[in-house]
């Protein structure tokens, strides 16, 4: 069906003066067939927006080119309906703003961009929401402890039903546990004596919430709005449709047995854990002799904010040994408490209680570093330090000796676990020797991980989530610190990060919220962040699908299992959108209604490219909708003015970039490519987690194939960037520009 | 390899701390802001930071050797800034209380001193002068009734004498824990330089007492003190301080002179005035909060003896009897009460801070005129600047 186009074009904001707009609206009419083609000075005002609403009204248009401001801005002012075919082209922070007004190459910039818009509208589909599925609106919470009984509490009373899952017999973790929890209440300076009791007997009381103890997942298949969890209790298994999933798993402590540098094997040397479950019971005595200790002496930093043992502070240790020379001292008020710390982490409010537990005259705060620990005569030990605040090395001996160790979270390597399997099929499957080698060296990695799975997905990446090193499940953290990496599931509490009670709670309400965000977006077919509300998918051309898994294996949220055959299966729920199996297909069978590989290849085609005699080279930049596109924009409102040889289009994620535009790009007599995306790596910042990492890899075999083609590979460059190196970017942009410049024109122009 | 030092925290002293006005000891987080703000503090000595986790560590010893907390000028500045209302200026006087009880001889006499009941004390010399008193001899001054004039002379001078013993006694103690802690220079060749100094910086004493004290009536003239740069609090007190020093000029009073003789005056007036000074320094709230009967029981003496020896001179033209005679006896008895107990009480400082300062003088040197006369921070020089001072052998301000 012949789309009727409609092309408006917004002369205001100094886009009139920069670019002539009735030439533009000129070329754009003689290019293209438009059902309307306007300008106008200040289009997103209400006369401007009600003549494009009335258009759209009386059917005299069904697509929408408006070439205004960036689309980042004026979305309330140019919202229609959601589904309609509408493009945004900026003639405003992009050309307007960043070049030189009146001149015949921000003109010929701005015609480009308005031919391309077009051209991309043209292949626009109007978008069809995900056909209607029954969405479930339970929550699951894994884990019945301070995290996962407030998760279900906060999504009990916010009208999610719960189904709650505990691997112990009883609900409460590790807070139950304790003999007092951290103040909980102004003026900060007394330990509170019960932290959970009232949340245990509300959650067990609750008609909304289903609590499992003794409970294990067994399978978790399906896609947010529709797992399927199946669970297995003594007495037997059943199986619950969950909307999302809430991971409340929390921490153990580290395993002390690796301190025996610090003592750890003396018999009074002992964990914080320990003390504390023996202060839980009754007494807190030396285990060697059962007596009351007249000296204690508290380790901080015990195997943690090491290389060694935990690399991070877990942030409650130094709080509960505060609390815990208080249970020594209300056993006996003439013991004398050593404290010998790195640092002395008490936040916010906390900081009252250090200041009240330092006031007693017989506890006694050191800075330094332990040097070594000792056993001394009569079970006693002795431990030698450098007194930083002294300068001099000390020592103190002591009747008992505690080490305050730090949190492990409670979270399973889905990766690590996947492969471990693959490596044990492998060996099971005899295959080649070389195969079966680097099979053993991967089992004897990975062993340690085996029977570790909490959710067991069944997913084709992985039966759990992706991990950080330290163990905590990996989320692009700078943005968006719930997520993980499969989406639905929300981890909170402990697991998450190292916190205390107080803050686990608050923690367990902001999963609970993702949660039901995940669920509602679902009910209507849209994406969760960060392209939160989009209602187009990926759509996949099965039949010219040659199995070779690069879609399957690159999404960064395993939203594409396999069948037998290897054919991708596609959970539109799990899907964030983001177009990297778009970029990775080298058949290109994956669009959206809205963004395909014919679509930007068009646009690139849409170019007008100079010859070479004209001495005006062509740069196509590619720009992730993340961290390049705005901060394109942020150069254009502080009126940086950049190179005016650059084409800009962006892109959803570096990740979706298909090779083969490079390729048109590159025989069109485009000179040069530039992709401007997320900084990837260890401490990544990528939206979708691996895109610019993938992009960048793509580049490396294109590298090769243009080497054969007598083209410089320095045409083709990967600038990793953040939205705060706006300032830079007309550097780096004009900086490439001269380096093609210095190169020389494509000499596959003008064929 | 230095030897490691054994934590066994001295309990009581930490209490005793306490209760002689040092509450904020164990607050003290070692942030450093103390050290930051301190004048005699540098980058390699970290004061008075160290010597408050010292003493919330109970390390007696330590802090006894410490000349540090002698050359101390107590200007507040510490306690001003400090974030955690910890008082280090409070907890140092409490340390030097403490060593002037430790270095005490005999033992018990310091103990005695830091009680308030040590008033009862007062009673040994009244009880001494009233055994003089009861004397049968007959002399020719009309006073003399009450104590025989030569009398008194001797016991003047034996007391004198007996208090500079038990002194010599102390500092030598002193000196011997001193060296243990490290300070290592020649006492005598730098106690002439170090009285220079506590005069109000050599030459230029004079010119900046009298600049201070017109800075004081009028704060729109006069130049910078630059004596008093860093110690914003205590300002008050080294004018007070001056005008009791007149207290060496005291045996001048002793020969007859008429009452309004400008020598006679002048000495009464200024140590009036002085001592005036301080009692009404600690008067303000927030010091007085923070003060201890070791503190008053000084300040009191000292007032007692101006006011009694005053109104004795004002009463005796009047030939009040009983008035001057009871005048007379309490004003000697005050001032022999002074004597002997200058070796235990808070007067002791006089010379225990002189010989630590001494001790110390070369470094404490360099740091003063680092933080006092700015171009000695930045540049070098073998003489300083402001007051020509040599640096020795290699020894720059800079």
């Amino acid at each position: 069906m012949d789309k009727k186009l409609g092309l408006y074009i917004c002369s205001g904001c100094s886009i009139g003066d920069s670019v002539d707009v009735d030439k533009l609206a000129g070329v754009a009419q003689k290019g293209n067939k438009l059902a309307v083609c306007q300008t106008h000075p200040f289009l997103c005002g209400n006369e401007g927006a009600a003549m494009i609403r009335g258009d759209i009204e009386r059917g005299v248009v069904d697509a929408v080119v408006i070439a205004a401001c960036s689309p980042r801005v004026k979305a309330e002012s140019f919202s229609f309906d959601p589904r309609m075919v509408l493009e945004r082209v900026n003639l405003r922070e992009h050309v307007a703003w960043s070049h030189e007004a009146k001149h015949e190459d921000t003109q010929a910039m701005a015609e480009d961009y308005v031919r391309m818009g077009l051209v991309k509208a043209e292949k626009m589909e109007p978008l069809e929401p995900l056909p209607e599925d029954t969405i479930s609106r339970t929550v699951l919470v894994v884990g019945g402890g301070v995290a996962g009984v407030s998760a279900a509490l906060d999504s009990a009373a916010a009208g999610y039903d719960v189904v709650l899952v505990e691997k112990q017999p009883q609900l409460g973790g590790f807070v139950k546990g304790l003999k007092k929890v951290f103040p909980t209440h102004a003026p900060y300076t007394e330990a509170s004596v019960d932290g959970l009791t009232d949340k245990l007997q509300a959650v067990v009381s609750n008609p909304h919430i289903r609590v499992f103890c003794s409970t294990r997942i067994v399978k978790t298949e399906g896609q947010p709005g529709m797992f399927d969890v199946t669970i297995e209790e003594a007495s037997g298994t059943s199986v619950h449709r969950v909307g999302a999933i809430v991971m409340a798993t929390g921490w153990q402590p580290y395993d002390a047995t690796k301190l025996g540098s610090l003592g750890y094997g003396l018999p009074n040397v002992i964990t914080n854990v320990e003390l504390e479950q023996m202060a839980a019971r009754g007494q807190i005595a030396r285990p060697s002799d059962g007596k009351l200790a007249k000296r204690v002496l508290f380790l901080q930093c015990a195997g943690s904010r090491e290389q060694d043992h935990l690399a991070y502070c877990s942030s409650v240790c130094c709080m509960t040994t505060l609390k815990q020379t208080e249970y020594i001292r209300e056993q006996d008020s003439q013991a004398e408490v050593f404290v010998v710390y790195r640092d002395i982490v008490t936040p916010g409010p906390y900081e009252k209680y250090y200041s009240k537990v330092q006031d007693h005259p017989l506890n006694f705060f050191m800075k330094g570093k332990v040097t070594q620990v000792a056993a001394a005569a009569g079970d006693r030990v002795q431990v030698s330090l450098d007194s930083e605040l002294l300068g001099a090395p000390m020592q103190v001996t002591a009747d008992l000796v505690v080490l305050a160790t730090g949190m492990v979270p409670n979270s399973a390597d889905g990766p690590a676990i996947r492969a471990l399997r693959d490596a044990n099929a492998k060996l099971a499957r005899n295959e080649s020797e070389t195969q079966c080698k680097d099979a053993e060296t991967v089992i004897a990695q990975m062993k340690h991980h085996e029977g570790t799975e909490i959710l067991n997905l069944s997913y084709r990446q992985g039966p759990d989530l992706p991990v950080l090193q330290d163990g905590f499940p990996d989320s692009k953290f700078v943005c968006f610190p719930y997520e993980s990496m499969r989406t639905g599931i929300y981890a909170a509490g402990a697991v998450r990060a190292p916190m205390d009670a107080a803050l686990t709670e608050e923690d367990a309400g902001g999963a609970v919220m993702k949660a039901i965000q995940c669920i509602e977006l679902a009910t209507r077919g849209q994406a969760v962040h960060p392209r939160t509300g989009d209602l187009s998918y990926p759509s996949f051309f099965l039949q010219r699908c040659t199995q070779c898994k690069r879609c399957t294996e690159e999404c960064p949220f395993g939203s594409l299992d396999e069948d037998e055959k290897g054919t991708p299966k596609f959970n539109p729920y799990r899907c964030r959108r983001c177009g990297i199996c778009m970029g990775a297909c080298p058949e290109r069978i994956v669009s959206f209604k809205n963004y395909s590989v014919d679509m930007i290849a068009s646009m690139v085609k849409a170019i007008e490219v100079p010859d070479e005699f004209e001495e005006k080279p062509r740069i196509l930049v590619l720009a992730c909708e993340n961290d390049a596109y705005p901060a394109l924009d942020m150069a254009g409102q502080g009126r940086q003015q950049y190179d005016p040889s650059v084409r800009i289009i962006p892109l959803r994620c570096l990740g979706s970039m298909n090779i083969v535009w490079i390729a048109d790009a590159l025989s069109r007599g485009i000179d040069g490519v530039l992709l401007l995306g997320c900084k990837f790596g260890d401490d990544y910042e990528c939206h979708f987690m691996r895109g610019s990492e993938l992009a960048n890899r793509r580049l490396e075999n294109v590298k090769e194939t243009l080497q054969r083609l007598q083209l410089e590979s320095e045409r083709i460059h990967l600038q990793q960037l953040g939205m705060d190196d706006y300032a830079r970017l007309p550097q780096i942009i004009n900086e490439f520009a001269a380096r093609i410049r210095e190169i020389g024109p494509n000499p596959y122009k003008g064929f | 390899m230095p030897e490691p030092i054994l934590a066994e925290p001295d309990v009581q002293f930490i209490r005793e701390l306490i209760a002689d006005g040092g509450g904020g000891l164990k607050k003290c987080f070692q942030c450093a802001t103390c050290s930051a703000v301190c004048d005699m503090s540098d980058q390699a000595v970290s004061f008075p930071r160290k010597q408050m986790i010292m003493a919330q560590w109970g390390m007696r010893d330590e802090l006894l050797k410490d000349a540090g907390v002698w050359v101390c000028h107590d200007c507040g500045d510490c306690t001003a800034h400090c974030p955690r209302d910890v008082n280090p200026a409070r907890i140092m006087s409490a340390i030097r209380q403490q060593a002037i009880r430790n270095f005490a001889f005999p033992a018990f006499m310091g103990e005695l001193a830091a009680k308030p009941a040590t008033s009862i004390l007062i009673l040994i010399p009244a009880a001494l002068l009233a055994l003089l008193a009861m004397l049968p001899l007959q002399f020719t001054h009309q006073w003399s009734t009450i104590i025989p004039q030569p009398l008194l002379l001797l016991l003047l001078v034996a007391v004198t004498a007996l208090m500079l013993c038990i002194f010599a006694v102390e500092i030598t103690r002193f000196v011997r824990a001193l060296r243990a802690g490290g300070a290592e220079g020649s006492i005598l060749s730098a106690l002439g330089p170090t009285l220079n100094e506590i005069g109000g910086h050599g030459k230029a004493a004079t010119a900046r007492m009298v600049d201070f004290v017109i800075r004081r009536l009028n704060p729109k003239t006069g130049a910078q003190a630059q004596y008093i740069t860093g110690c914003k609090e205590e300002k008050r007190r080294y004018l007070a301080h001056m005008l009791v020093m007149v207290l060496v000029l005291l045996p001048l009073v002793e020969i007859p002179l008429p009452v309004l003789h400008p020598l006679k005056l002048f000495i009464n007036v200024c140590g009036l005035a002085g001592v005036t000074i301080f009692i009404v320094n600690r008067l303000r709230p927030e010091v007085r909060a923070k003060s201890t009967p070791f503190d008053w029981s000084l300040l009191v003496l000292l007032e007692s003896i101006f006011l009694t020896g005053l109104l004795f001179e004002v009463v005796r033209p009047l030939n009040l009897e009983p008035l001057m005679y009871g005048f007379y006896f309490a004003h000697f008895t005050f001032i022999f009460a002074l004597l002997l107990y200058a070796p235990y009480s808070k007067l002791a400082h006089a010379l225990y801070r002189t010989v630590a300062m001494a001790a110390t003088w070369e470094k404490q040197q360099r740091l003063l005129h680092a933080a006092l006369v700015p171009e000695h921070s930045s540049e070098s020089h073998t003489t300083c600047v402001s007051c020509g001072t040599p640096g020795k052998d290699g020894i720059s301000y800079s």
